[in-house]
């Protein structure tokens, strides 16, 4: 008996090495090197490493730029997250609720997903170009005053926002469509009989209900993805104007690969990996215990 | 020091190997060829004049083989992989660097100094074609850490048929910043959206180099020679160059833009000026046709010591090619050969630049009589006798100062600050990043 238990949890061990091996490799010790870079001066190329202590981190402490860059983040992700998942519950409410061209609408919201973000990007800086883009061309039309949407501090980070709902809403919605093929039929029979007949009431008693995990799973998805916005202001506003579009991401990039300051990149890596890390578990645990799990 | 000494011998001792290798080997290396492995950025500009250099250079040199790397989109993300390639110990033999980074590259110590190849040869600079202008931008001290490929300079763009209109002559542009500044602002006021004029100015760390152009055009410095410290405040020349940046918003109808959407509004025929890189020609030309005539003038001075700085990159031999003599000879042929005029030729005809090898243009076969008929590429050739470095300062935050230079401009022409208070700000920055 215990000769085969031991047998089978070799086998076990074996089974799950290649991947452990590889979490090992390339996800453990990277991180582990991280967390020892953000405790030394090192600038990329150069030679010589010294220990810095802690004066990356009082550095961290002090840095406006840094201070600046994770109020846009969070200012960002608390717009993008509860609008994107918001706008891709209805759409995918509205779009299950008739079979009238589904897949057209299914495609066509899921579309900016897929898409590449800086070529996307691109399209929307000429877009919402001051004196050539549409939407410009539009405003004008009505008599209002130009904006510059992607050169006005005030504008930007909205603007991008705007942008991150865009392409975050039709990942939100087919996660949530996903959601709602896995209520059963018959509960909606159950409340119409019980007397829920309007849309509304099914929707309060039964949809919200039966879709919390997913929707939980939704938030927290989509409030990562939107900490995590890189690629839109790397393309088209590189943080400006005066830093209003500055995001941590960006930061990061900017001080370890433009500034080559490696070890203070890594300690900006290292507190934003511990800030997502700490959000999330106080998410799961605040949103889990309002959930109800059929 | 000691280290950089005994290295620099290493060097010479490795050149004089090198060549007597190359007299002794040469019936041996018919059949084994000496790979040189070359590295540089920016496929879209450079593949076409790489891939020509690299079949002539072999036809003349059947013993060595030019292998390249996957070019690099930009100069950023070049010395990005060759910090980290030095680290491994996996670096190109030659890579072409923008220029902004030679201070990096002698600070790493990842270049070996030319200098020392060019005496084993029997020749100097001077005779291949680099005149000292040209070698100061590849210089850090007396090493010459690289050479000039592709070199480019800033000038000014304009819109012929929207200076015509303003009321000027296209063919009389104004060289002084006075002069330009009011053709700028006439060409605002032709409409409600057409803009005066533009360069870049902050959107990235390399606004800071067209920051050199305005004030090195003054005849200013960046930092006094062998200052510890900078007083940008109390500088006469730093005062009127940012001054000059909130005149281009009152009197020359800048706009506040990022760079790409402002050289999409240049293109599309709405914007009288843009200051920009030579190296800008061929896309603007092509990006523009025939919507609008385009004409190009020299860069605004404003000093008889004017000088403008040159953006770019240099060639550069890495240590790597320092493990084997053969390699080393090798390697110095072909960067040789590809910052000479053959190579010149080349980034001439194909992509634009101006020309980093004088004795290309004395040769009928290569450039000589090239520029007559192409006025606007001439424009920037003409202010060749103006170049010199791209100033880096000193020390390991030499690139974000730059940047910090270009949050000052922003701050100035979208006037959260007055150019006064940009200064006072910026010189207390700078003050703190520079080394102690």
């Amino acid at each position: 008996m215990r000769g085969r238990r031991a047998r089978e949890r070799r086998k076990a061990w074996l089974l799950v090495a290649p991947l452990s091996i590889g979490l090992v490799l390339f996800l453990v010790l990277p991180c582990l090197g991280v967390v020892a870079m953000a405790f030394s001066d090192w600038h990329l190329g150069q030679e010589n490493i010294g220990f810095a202590g802690l004066d990356n981190f009082s550095e961290l402490a002090n840095d406006a730029v840094f201070r600046r860059s994770a109020l846009n983040t969070i200012i960002y992700a608390l717009s993008v997250t509860p609008l994107s998942v918001l706008l891709g519950l209805m759409l995918a409410l509205l779009i299950e609720s008739s079979t009238l061209g589904r897949a057209f609408f299914r495609s066509a919201f899921f579309l900016p997903v897929i898409s590449t973000t800086v070529a996307m990007a691109i399209v929307w800086e000429f877009l919402l170009h001051p004196s050539l883009g549409p939407v410009n061309a539009l405003i004008a039309a009505l008599g209002l005053p130009r904006q510059g949407f992607l050169n006005d501090a005030a504008l930007v980070l909205p603007t991008l926002a705007g942008i991150g709902i865009w392409e975050n809403t039709g990942y939100n919605m087919v996660l949530v469509m996903a959601g709602l093929k896995a209520i059963p039929q018959d509960l909606y029979d159950a409340a119409a009989v019980d007397g829920a007949h309007r849309p509304w009431e099914r929707f309060w008693t039964v949809t919200l209900p039966l879709l919390g995990p997913t929707l939980v799973f939704v938030v927290v998805i989509s409030f990562l993805r939107s900490f995590r916005v890189f690629e839109t202001v790397a393309a088209i506003t590189q943080g400006g104007p005066r830093r209003a579009s500055e995001v941590i991401l960006f930061t990061i990039y900017q001080e370890g690969f433009v500034f080559f300051r490696i070890g203070y990149a890594s300690a900006l890596t290292v507190a934003f990996v511990v800030v997502l890390f700490a959000l999330t578990l106080v998410k799961f645990r605040f949103l889990d215990r309002r959930v109800h799990y059929g | 020091m000691k280290q950089h000494v005994s290295r620099r011998g290493a060097v010479v001792v490795f050149a004089a190997t090198a060549a007597v290798a190359a007299g002794l080997a040469t019936p041996a290396s018919a059949q084994r060829a000496i790979e040189v492995v070359v590295q540089y950025t920016q496929p879209q500009i450079f593949d076409k004049v790489f891939d020509q250099l690299k079949a002539d250079f072999e036809a003349e040199n059947p013993d060595i083989k030019i292998k390249f790397r996957g070019a690099h989109k930009d100069y950023t993300a070049g010395i990005q992989a060759l910090l980290r390639e030095a680290v491994v110990g996996e670096m190109a033999h030659v890579d072409y660097v923008g220029l902004s980074y030679v201070s990096t590259i002698d600070q790493r110590g990842l270049a070996v100094d030319l200098a020392p190849l060019m005496r084993a040869d029997n020749s100097t600079f001077e005779k291949g074609g680099w005149t000292p202008p040209l070698q100061s931008l590849g210089k850090v001290g007396e090493k010459q850490l690289g050479l000039p490929f592709a070199l480019s300079m800033s000038l000014v763009y304009f819109n012929a048929d929207l200076v015509r209109k303003a009321g000027f002559d296209p063919a009389a542009m104004p060289r002084d910043w006075d002069g330009l500044l009011k053709v700028a602002g006439k060409v605002r006021a032709l409409g409600p959206d057409i803009a005066g004029m533009y360069m870049p100015y902050a959107s990235n760390w390399y606004g800071a180099w067209y920051f050199q152009g305005v004030l090195f055009g003054l005849g200013g410095e960046m930092m006094p020679p062998g200052a510890q410290a900078v007083a940008f405040d109390k500088d006469p020349h730093f005062q009127r160059a940012f001054g000059l940046y909130r005149r281009m918003v009152d009197e020359g109808g800048f706009v506040p833009l990022a760079d790409q959407a402002a050289r999409q509004q240049f293109i599309a025929g709405r914007m009288g000026l843009f200051i920009d890189s030579i190296s800008r020609l061929n896309n603007f030309s092509e990006s523009i046709g025939d919507r609008f005539r385009l004409g190009t003038s020299p860069h605004p001075v404003g000093s008889e010591a004017a000088r403008l700085p040159s953006g770019g990159n240099v060639a550069i031999i890495t240590k790597a090619a320092e493990k084997d003599p053969a390699v080393l000879a090798a390697a110095w042929k072909w960067l040789k050969y590809s910052t000479g005029p053959h190579g010149t030729n080349q980034v001439i005809r194909n992509v634009g630049y101006t020309p980093v090898n004088v004795l290309a243009l004395e040769d009928p076969k290569l450039l000589k009589g090239y520029f007559d008929d192409r006025p606007l590429h001439k424009t920037a050739v003409d202010q060749l006798p103006l170049v010199r470095e791209w100033f880096q300062y000193p020390g390991t935050n030499a690139i974000k100062i730059d940047e910090a230079i270009g949050q000052h401009l922003e701050s100035v022409v979208d006037k959260s600050m007055t150019p006064d208070q940009a200064l006072v700000s910026l010189t207390k920055e700078v003050n703190r990043l520079l080394p102690r």
